[in-house]
């Protein structure tokens, strides 16, 4: 409404000089003072019908517009226990916010305050000891046998994410599709891209990590991911070069036509055939974040798989409620999001398709890799 | 740091309050981010406020029942302590309706979300605690619509929209919650369960009208069924530019005394420069369904005004859940506020001009505007806007309600569909005149010992 003058001018030529005096006194020295913590809850809540958390403890203590507030009011020296942390990074919110604002993305440098005083909430240290225990298992896993993947070396790094491991069949499936497609890859013990160190406020940590890792992930020529968010935190945090599976298999689609696989091979069951309709579930961050809603549906569609769309599909999305460190925070009501989310799918099919292990796992979906390797 | 303007009369009593509502299974809290979130609705003195770390009031605890037997079990638990139970939905409303002034009990009606779709009997039984623009996606991909669209669809309630007497963008055709409402499960002051059969209709007056607009004072709605309708298929849209409010708004008698278009909308000069950078008055108008290509073709025949096409209500149309405005105000220390008021046709002009120079003339008023947004064959509702700067902001804002309201009374309702809650309390006695006294007797009636909602609408204790 600022920019324009025209309205601004019109709309001020009948308020008295001391009125107009007192605009220049009152408003101009408080010119670009709000940032967008005091624009979001001075909102009346524009994307609580969108907003998952809300959704599933159905509190406006942890509606985007009250988390705001509640942040305000924590910079001001309040205790406001672990509603700031009660928040996915599937950015709902932005997408309906006319002035783009992430909720949980603003919420991170309050986290952040609070973490550097130590006066964070157990839920969030216990969080931290969670996600930091489930690196150190795989860690160990990979030192003794490094799993049951072979170490190689390669042109670009194929990095599952660790999350990826909860559901190994990907990263299995993964590898048989980049083999196939004679893809220059390697694949190493690195394992997480610290992005929960992030989201759960200690930025301090995270930078470090990434000072850690960048080295190891720059000497590639960009790193191929599963996970939407390694890929999103590779590209904002690390600004290296990062790309999510799909977008490398949507560009060599091709490859994977089912009739030219099922015709070489007249023994090989047209594995397709099973899977003549599904639905898709957009992972928010690949679909919101990364905007990559066309390319698992183009890869769907060459397959031959009868897409059958859900009501809440690409950018209006709803989320797993698995991402980020709600699940972490609290795992009941991430549960609770996962099943209303896969409740809207199944009433779309009983199949349902995903790209995201974290979405693959809460949802019980088959994620399309694992598709397209049955058929190479 | 936090400052609270009234504090608790009940703070003494909570701890076992929340025992005893514990002890029969309620969820309640009393954590202060809980009480922080309860606090207020989005009435503006409030948003300034904010800035200043201040809350107008604290409730002392957050309830969070998940049935009708929950919220009756928390009526009489609070009636035998006599403490307040304040009534939240969304807390999207804008008059200080929900305020917790006196303390006592927030009571969260938002776990109240079951929806069930009758698509034989065409109709939604949606939970109060249902938020608007997820119950219209959630029929829109079943190929429904309620065509109920108040600008805060995406946050308020359908509880909150019954207790306030809503209105939506498409209230011209399809009619007010009031028309689209079929029954109301209730839980009254002292814990009693009603609930009406949804019938297209009955004889005797309606119950639903004991709630309908009752701001909470009468009883706590816990599930409304509505009716629904199939997404229109087809629709016209249509712009005109007139060089008065008068001219526009004669044209847009003809028209909804003829046919009842589903959007119509009136800007003045101000509103149309800024949305629509026209100079002059816009109107615009789309017709749908059925008879859509009929209407359009009454519209382009009939209405006197400079054809503008379409554009200027894709316009509207792409902007017409833009609040962003009022986040951009606040942080300067401006106020800005929105006064509706419905008027017959006799003497919309009058209105529009009496309310709009009273807004002008308070010290104070950077601008005001006005755009005419729900039609009747009697009468139309006018929305005024005004924005002002002070030193003291509450002092301007209240002289500027006071001076709108005075210059509706008498030629005007006080409101349209925004609702009365502790602003417009004071001015009540005088639109109701007669009836006043007998809805003070309901009240009474109804909530002996006045817990519900206490300090609002027709009651002066307590309020901000």
């Amino acid at each position: 409404m600022f920019s324009n003058i025209k309205w601004i001018l019109q709309a001020t030529s009948s308020s008295t000089l001391k009125t107009k005096l007192s605009l220049i006194k009152e408003a101009l020295p408080k010119v670009g003072k709000g940032d967008d913590i005091v624009r979001c809850m001075l909102c009346p809540n524009m994307c609580l019908h969108v907003c998952p958390v809300f959704d599933a403890e159905r509190r406006l203590t942890v509606s985007p517009s009250v988390k705001s507030r509640l942040a305000y009011f924590s910079s001001g020296g309040e205790d406001v226990g672990d509603a700031l942390w009660r928040c996915l990074p599937c950015n709902a919110c932005k997408q309906a916010c006319p002035t783009d604002i992430s909720v949980n993305e603003n919420l991170i440098d309050e986290r952040n305050k609070i973490c550097e005083l130590d006066e964070e909430p157990e839920s969030v240290k216990l969080a931290f000891i969670t996600h930091e225990s489930m690196i150190r298992d795989l860690e160990k896993k990979f030192r003794e046998k490094f799993g049951e993947f072979e170490k190689r070396d390669g042109k670009l790094l194929y990095f599952p994410g660790c999350r990826t491991f909860e559901v190994a069949e990907v990263i299995r499936s993964t590898i048989k599709i980049l083999d196939f497609l004679e893809i220059d890859f390697a694949f190493r013990n690195v394992l997480c891209c610290g992005s929960y160190l992030k989201e759960l406020g200690y930025l301090r940590q995270f930078r470090e990590h990434i000072r850690n890792l960048k080295d190891i992930l720059g000497s590639y020529e960009g790193v191929v991911s599963n996970c939407p968010h390694c890929v999103k935190v590779f590209l904002k945090d690390y600004g290296i070069k990062a790309i999510h599976i799909s977008q490398l298999i949507a560009g060599k689609i091709d490859r994977f036509k089912v009739t030219e696989l099922s015709s070489d091979d007249p023994d090989k069951p047209d594995k397709a055939d099973k899977l003549s309709s599904a639905t898709y579930h957009d992972p928010c961050i690949l679909s919101r974040d990364l905007g990559i809603v066309e390319e698992p549906r183009k890869i769907l569609s060459e397959l031959g798989i009868k897409l059958k769309e859900v009501g809440y599909n690409k950018k209006n999305t709803y989320c797993c409620g698995f991402g980020g460190i709600y699940p972490y925070i609290d795992t009941s009501m991430a549960s609770k999001i996962s099943e209303e989310r896969r409740k809207q799918l199944i009433e779309a099919s009983q199949t349902i398709l995903t790209f995201c292990p974290i979405c693959k796992k809460a949802l019980d979906a088959k994620d399309i890799t694992e598709v397209l390797a049955e058929l190479v | 740091m936090l400052k609270i303007i009234r504090r608790s009369r009940y703070s003494e009593k909570i701890d076992e309050v929340v025992k005893e509502l514990k002890r029969v299974g309620i969820k309640v809290s009393t954590h202060l981010a809980d009480r922080i979130a309860y606090s207020k609705d989005f009435n503006p003195l409030h948003l300034n406020r904010l800035l200043d770390y201040t809350l107008p009031a604290l409730p002392d605890a957050v309830a969070f029942p998940e049935n009708a037997e929950n919220v009756s079990s928390i009526m009489q638990i609070a009636n035998s302590y006599s403490i307040p139970v304040y009534v939240f939905g969304g807390a999207s409303g804008v008059i200080d309706g929900a305020t917790p002034y006196c303390g006592g009990i927030a009571l969260s009606m938002l776990s109240l979300g079951k929806i069930k779709i009758d698509a034989e009997r065409l109709l939604v039984k949606a939970g109060a605690g249902v938020v608007g623009g997820r119950l219209e996606e959630v029929l829109n991909h079943k190929g429904f619509t309620l065509r109920h669209s108040p600008q805060s669809l995406y946050c308020s309630t359908v509880g909150g929209w019954v207790a306030t007497k809503a209105s939506g963008q498409f209230s011209t055709k399809y009619g007010n919650i009031e028309d689209i409402l079929v029954s109301l499960k209730v839980v009254m002051p002292d814990g009693e369960i009603i609930e009406a059969e949804p019938l297209p209709r009955r004889a005797f007056i309606d119950p639903n009208d004991l709630f309908i607009g009752s701001e909470g004072i009468f009883g706590i709605i816990c599930e409304a069924t509505l009716k629904i309708r199939k997404i229109p298929k087809k629709n016209h849209k249509i712009a005109f530019r007139f060089d008065s409010m008068d001219d526009a708004v004669e044209n847009a008698r003809k028209i909804v005394q003829t046919f009842k278009p589903a959007l119509l909308r009136i800007f003045d000069r101000l509103e149309s420069l800024k949305n629509f950078n026209v100079n002059g008055v816009v109107m615009i108008v789309m017709v749908e369904g059925e008879m859509a290509d009929q209407e359009r073709d009454f519209v382009l025949k009939k209405v006197e005004g400079e054809f503008l096409g379409e554009k200027p209500v894709d316009d509207w149309l792409e902007e017409r859940f833009n609040v962003s405005d009022i986040s951009k105000f606040v942080p300067l220390g401006i106020i800005f506020d929105t006064i509706e008021v419905s008027c017959s046709w006799k003497n919309a002009m009058e209105v529009y001009r009496k309310i709009l120079k009273a807004i002008r003339d308070v010290d104070g008023t950077l601008l005001a505007s006005c755009h005419a947004s729900h039609f009747y064959e009697e009468g139309l509702c006018f929305y005024f806007t005004f924005a002002g700067v002070a030193k003291n902001l509450e002092e301007y804002y209240r002289e500027v309600w006071k001076k709108a309201m005075e210059a509706a009374l008498g030629t005007a309702s006080i409101s349209h569909h925004h609702g009365i809650g502790a602003l417009r309390a004071k001015w009540l006695p005088k639109e109701l005149e007669g009836y006043y006294l007998i809805f003070r007797d309901l009240k009474t009636l109804f909530d002996r010992r006045n817990i519900l909602n206490p300090g609002k609408v027709v009651d002066m204790d307590c309020t901000g």
